[in-house]
């Protein structure tokens, strides 16, 4: 192959490539466009994947019904989805394109604190709509005065003070002598380093360890230690899945078996029971939806994400199709695609949707309810409050 | 400056200052976020390259005083109210004071053990703002007041990135090249030659951490929200590293081509979010293939082709 043939042909699969990179798909102009920042890569892809199926699925369902009518005219949804690679530089950026290239009407948002942070600043400077599930309210309070932002999501307290309710209803008995275990991020110093201590207090525990760890951190032992030679026969852990499987096989390895196991966070997704196998029986974990809740359309939402996933459904694809109904309904409510009118369409949301009933507050947050869930054989099963119970009580931890 | 090229040079990057002044009226929203994320990378491949390309210290330092920046412009206008462009000042002092600070521990170590030694100290800093809750702890720190609005931090990223490259201009076009080059190249020997290494080494360090620190303050100030994990992230360090390796390393518009590949890149790519990653990836494999010097590199190499053409015709 000659020089000038070489060049040619690298000059070629170059531009081949760039070609295949810049295909760009543009909106229609009858077309409704609404995006969404995801971690769809890094540490926290679990969780996207789960909100992605959610906000698809949402989607898809108005677009099969026809499309929302504005001005008199049906006009189908466009969901576009940029993946935040788990950066919240990303979600910024992304969020930023998404407005400014792609002129969504509105946003939906990503997962934890830091991720809709990012995005969510973004979306409140440019005036547009965004709803959010998976941001702990107290952490997404604490951020701003929103104007343009909504979250739907589990309030702190409420999810801190469950385990002890459920504890007190259900008569477990203990030395009430509790450890504490809690990261240093968002929440985890709202629940572990606050809450936790005083609800002890009110319920006549003896707190006798509170132990603060990094996000990444990955050794336990001597936490783990400290807490046994304390005697502490309960332990509250809020920690991210990695930290609460390393923690709970740390136990075992030390031997360290107290009575009643509580992870927050780290143990909700069903990756949880799958690492853990029998370890994982017996530990509670705060939860805001299970598909046995009798709200409109969750039995058939579990359903649907295991058929077309062969996955085990989570929490994450109730509050992301619930927060995607909100946005659309108040799309098809304020019949406009103005930033303004969708807003404060939004403002009125007072509806049961598959995640429970959502009404948001003067600080735009809307409480989902709390249940206390329990692993067993690899599955939740709700042991508190009575009313949705739908398993026994594991007591003591196996 | 004493080159006939070098002053050209300059006048060509007061001419783009000039034309992209006026971008915010010409350009939309879209267009100067690009250009904002563009002139930022443009700002960090160009201190990169000072410090790998024309000194030898290869860093994976970067989100080090990236992260540094980005807390002390939001500690100073958090907490004193100070002015952005007061606020970036102190950004720059605060990087080059901590280049200094650890340079006599840096530089004790060459080649790779310098490399792994900057990363150490990324993450050293980064632990020590994911665990000191005055500075946020993992939760980071949020502007209180609202951010300037796009067209004013485009300037800001512009002016920053004017500076970034006429400090590399001067080093790459002046007599400090030379030194610069003679030190990458032969520390020993140049130091028989009565070039001062150490002298050398922390001017380039601390130029370059500067610059970064400052760029940091700006993209912070852009985000309004930081927290360690983003700001202290590796993959600032990774970015530019690519994005001096895509463009070319050593060649003097190497670290613009690369910034502009690499901003390309990931926009036309998040269009596909299932596939992104593996698009990229492939797109970087052909590019290392074929193009081993970069992109500036292949377009050089295509120039004699182009001539010989030219000269047939």
């Amino acid at each position: 192959m000659s020089q000038r043939l070489k060049n040619i042909v690298k000059a070629g699969s170059l531009l081949a490539l760039a070609s295949i990179a810049f295909g760009l798909g543009a909106a229609r102009a009858d077309e409704i466009v609404i995006g969404a920042s995801l971690p769809l890569s890094g540490p926290l892809a679990g969780f996207g994947s789960f909100q992605q199926w959610g906000y698809k699925r949402a989607v898809a369902e108005v677009n099969k019904a026809g499309g929302i009518s504005i001005g008199g005219t049906k006009q189908m949804v466009k969901l576009i989805i940029r993946d935040d690679k788990t950066d919240p530089n990303a979600a910024a950026s992304n969020t930023e394109t998404l407005i400014s290239r792609d002129h969504v009407v509105a946003m939906l948002g990503s997962c934890t604190p830091a991720l809709v942070n990012a995005g969510a600043l973004v979306a409140e400077r440019a005036k547009k709509p965004l709803v959010t599930g998976c941001d702990p309210l107290e952490a997404f309070k604490s951020v701003r005065k929103w104007n343009y932002v909504w979250d739907l999501f589990f309030d702190e307290p409420e999810l801190a003070a469950a385990q002890f309710k459920a504890l007190a209803e259900l008569g477990a008995q203990t030395n009430k002598k509790i450890a504490i275990w809690h990261d240093n991020g968002p929440d985890g110093q709202v629940v572990g380093g606050k809450i936790w201590p005083a609800l002890a207090k009110d319920f006549g525990y003896e707190v006798v360890q509170n132990a603060e760890f990094p996000v990444d951190n990955t050794q336990f032992t001597s936490i783990i230690g400290e807490a046994k030679s304390k005697g502490a026969e309960v332990v509250l852990v809020d920690a991210i899945t990695p930290q609460a499987i390393a923690i709970r096989k740390q136990m075992a390895a030390a031997g360290f078996t107290p009575k009643v196991l509580n992870i927050e966070k780290g143990a909700e997704p069903v990756q949880f029971a799958e690492a853990l196998g029998k370890l994982s029986d017996g530990i509670l974990v705060g939860g805001y939806w299970d598909s046995s809740l009798p709200y409109p359309g969750a039995a058939d939402l579990s359903k649907a994400f295991e058929s077309e996933t062969k996955l085990t459904s989570s929490q994450h694809i109730a509050d992301s199709y619930a927060a995607a109904q909100i946005l659309l309904d108040a799309i098809a409510s304020a019949g406009s695609t103005d930033p303004e009118k969708i807003n404060a369409a939004i403002a009125k949301t007072d509806k049961t949707y598959a995640v429970g009933p959502v009404k948001f507050d003067e600080n735009h947050t809307a409480k989902l309810p709390i249940v206390s869930l329990q692993w067993q054989g690899g599955k939740t099963v709700i042991i508190w409050p009575k009313a949705a119970k739908t398993g026994e009580f594991l007591f003591p931890l196996p | 400056m004493k080159t006939s090229s070098g002053l050209a040079e300059v006048g060509v990057l007061l001419a783009a200052f000039v034309l992209l002044w006026f971008a915010p009226s010409f350009a939309g929203d879209y267009g100067l976020q690009i250009a904002f994320r563009v002139l930022i990378y443009l700002t960090l491949a160009e201190s990169w390259n000072l410090l790998a390309g024309s000194t030898g210290l290869v860093s994976l330092g970067t989100s080090c005083f990236v992260g540094l920046g980005a807390y002390v412009a939001f500690g100073l206008m958090n907490a004193f109210d100070v002015p952005l462009p007061l606020g970036l000042a102190c950004c720059a002092v605060a990087g080059g004071a901590l280049a200094a600070l650890v340079s006599p521990a840096l530089f004790r170590l060459r080649g790779l053990y310098f490399t792994v030694g900057t990363l150490a100290l990324a993450e050293l800093l980064r632990l020590i703002m994911v665990n000191v809750s005055a500075f946020g702890g993992a939760s980071g720190i949020f502007l209180q007041k609202d951010p300037p609005p796009l067209p004013v931090l485009f300037h800001y990223a512009l002016v920053v990135a004017l500076i970034a490259s006429l400090a590399i201009t001067a080093c790459a076009r002046s007599r400090i090249s030379v030194i610069l080059r003679a030190v990458r190249d032969d520390e020993d020997a140049a130091a028989q030659m009565g070039v001062r290494p150490y002298r050398t080494k922390l001017g380039a360090f601390i130029l370059s951490s500067a610059l970064v620190a400052i760029a940091g303050g700006v993209q912070a100030t852009k985000l309004g929200a930081i927290e360690p994990y983003g700001m202290f992230g590796l993959q600032w360090s990774i970015d530019v590293l690519s994005m001096v390796i895509i463009g070319g390393v050593g060649l003097r518009l190497g670290p613009l081509v690369g910034a502009l590949f690499v901003v390309a890149l990931g926009e036309a790519l998040a269009d596909y979010p299932e596939a992104h990653v593996a698009i990229a990836g492939v797109i970087l494999i052909v590019l290392i293939r074929f193009a081993p010097r970069g992109v500036v590199g292949f377009v050089e190499n295509l120039a004699p082709f182009t001539q010989k053409k030219r000269v047939a015709a």
